[in-house]
């Protein structure tokens, strides 16, 4: 996850050095991440969606070891599966939070990923769940990934309640492209996806159409 | 009064002639020889009231209890084998148990009540075990979802309420729960009008001492199952004497 100095071996685990965020707004939230994957200083993939889906209104952003992370989003998108159609009803995000944090916490020892599970429910509305290392906790917003050390001062300064649905997306794209530029694990295209009780919608959005800042 | 299964009715894993499982149908007699259990859901909670006999008068006051808490919001009223019932609360509490700890948060009444009918269910499938002699109604309130009555019997299906009776009086009672306008009604209306029923039904000559268990789930509780307190269990155990009075009193203007 942190950039290694000197040498590194060829066979370098698959991570997603990473900047991954996810948002709430009034109605749905956003998700957004980076698209590259990592094998020491190599880019083996350089346009990755890290926005997995678990369910048709619930989404997670992957950071960590890529094969983790990816095994972690089908465990839990197969057990929702099952889940819904058990309840007869969409599940809840507390729901997919919950299973994911289950088995974060279980294999914790075993496994390195973080997942943010984001998503929208009736009874509750847009909801933004952190589970690193195995904690569970709901959050107005949580950010992820290598990259986002670089960014917590941003987000923390920039972040206000009652931010409207565009503001998030921006938002998310604004802390997106400052991440990318300055971790040298993140990078590529910002992909976002942005959830409601009524769609989830899903964008790509290329380098030269992403804000820019300071030094770019 | 039923017909003999002749061989047909030893263990629940045989089918008889006429398509009948005859160890289900006699663990549905167990319930019938129970004394009478009913709830009813309004439209901002769940009234659960039993009538329980009293054998001895050496019973402490409140023991035997028939209706039982499976998880804060989930109530749950009995009607059979009294052990029988026990061992299926403990079934769904464990279930409850384990869904909040897998997913989360509460579990769906009516996942709740799939899930049990399916473990009662399963008994009556081998002839290495016995059917449950004995029925139950499950009910919550939510504050998304209202208040929801499920009524699960031995043969292992459930269906939803919105008012249920299970015991030796289930006729009876029923009669008297589709005179009432539940849905709406507030569950402090419902608790006397649950009082009443239960005295109706009872049997003073068959049966004598009886103790009323009331309990109740709904906006009244803030969404968690308790039995009926004290000073609210008076009052409708009042009301329903007085209306009992009330009845005999006109009962040669009746019919």
């Amino acid at each position: 996850m942190l950039g290694g100095a000197g040498p590194e071996l060829v066979t370098e685990e698959v991570k997603t050095g990473t900047t991954i965020i996810a948002v709430e707004f009034n109605g749905g939230v956003v998700l957004g991440s980076d698209s590259r994957v990592s094998a020491g200083d190599a880019v083996v993939n350089r346009v990755m969606n890290k926005l997995s889906p678990l369910h048709d209104r619930i989404y997670c952003a992957l950071s960590g070891s890529a094969a983790d992370a990816q095994t972690m989003a089908e465990v839990v998108n197969h057990q929702l599966d099952v889940h819904s159609i058990e309840i007869g009803e969409d599940p809840l995000v507390c729901s997919a939070a919950t299973l994911v944090k289950n088995i974060s916490y279980k294999y914790k020892e075993e496994l390195m990923a973080h997942l943010i599970v984001a998503g929208w429910d009736r009874k509750d509305g847009g909801q933004v769940f952190a589970t690193l290392n195995g904690l569970l906790t709901r959050l107005p917003f949580a950010i992820g990934g290598s990259g986002s050390f670089y960014v917590y001062g941003f987000v923390d300064a920039e972040y206000r309640k009652g931010m409207s649905r565009d503001e998030c997306q921006q938002f998310v794209l604004n802390t997106l492209s400052l991440a990318m530029t300055r971790d040298g694990s993140s990078g590529g295209v910002a992909f976002l996806v942005t959830i409601d009780q009524h769609s989830t919608e899903e964008k790509i959005i290329l380098p030269k159409h992403l804000p820019k800042f300071f030094n770019q | 009064m039923s017909s003999i299964g002749t061989g047909y009715d030893l263990s629940a894993s045989t089918f008889s002639p006429d398509g009948r499982v005859f160890q289900v149908e006699y663990a549905m007699k167990a319930v019938e020889n129970s004394s009478t259990a009913i709830a009813i859901r309004c439209k901002d909670g769940v009234v659960f009231g039993v009538e329980k006999l009293v054998l001895s008068k050496l019973y402490e006051e409140g023991s035997n209890k028939r209706i039982f808490n499976i998880d804060r919001h989930v109530g749950m009223a009995v009607a059979g084998l009294l052990a029988d019932a026990r061992s299926l609360s403990e079934v769904a509490r464990e279930e409850s148990s384990n869904f909040r700890m897998n997913y989360g948060h509460d579990i769906p009444l009516k996942h709740l009540s799939d899930r049990v009918a399916m473990y009662v269910h399963a008994y009556t499938l081998y002839s290495a075990v016995r059917p449950f002699g004995c029925s139950f109604i499950l009910g919550s309130y939510d504050k998304d979802d209202g208040p929801q009555l499920y009524m699960v019997d031995p043969s292992g299906i459930s269906y939803g309420y919105w008012g249920c009776a299970i015991g030796k009086a289930k006729q009876a009672a029923k009669t008297e729960i589709e005179k009432l306008q539940m849905k709406d009604m507030t569950c402090r209306e419902l608790v006397k009008e649950v009082a009443k029923i239960i005295y109706i039904v009872h049997d003073e000559v068959k049966d004598k001492a009886f103790e009323l268990e009331l309990s109740w789930v709904g906006e009244v509780t803030n969404g968690r199952h308790v039995l009926v307190p004290k000073d609210v269990r008076e009052e409708a155990e009042k009301f329903a004497k007085d209306s009992l009075e009330e009845e005999d009193d006109s009962d040669e203007d009746n019919m």
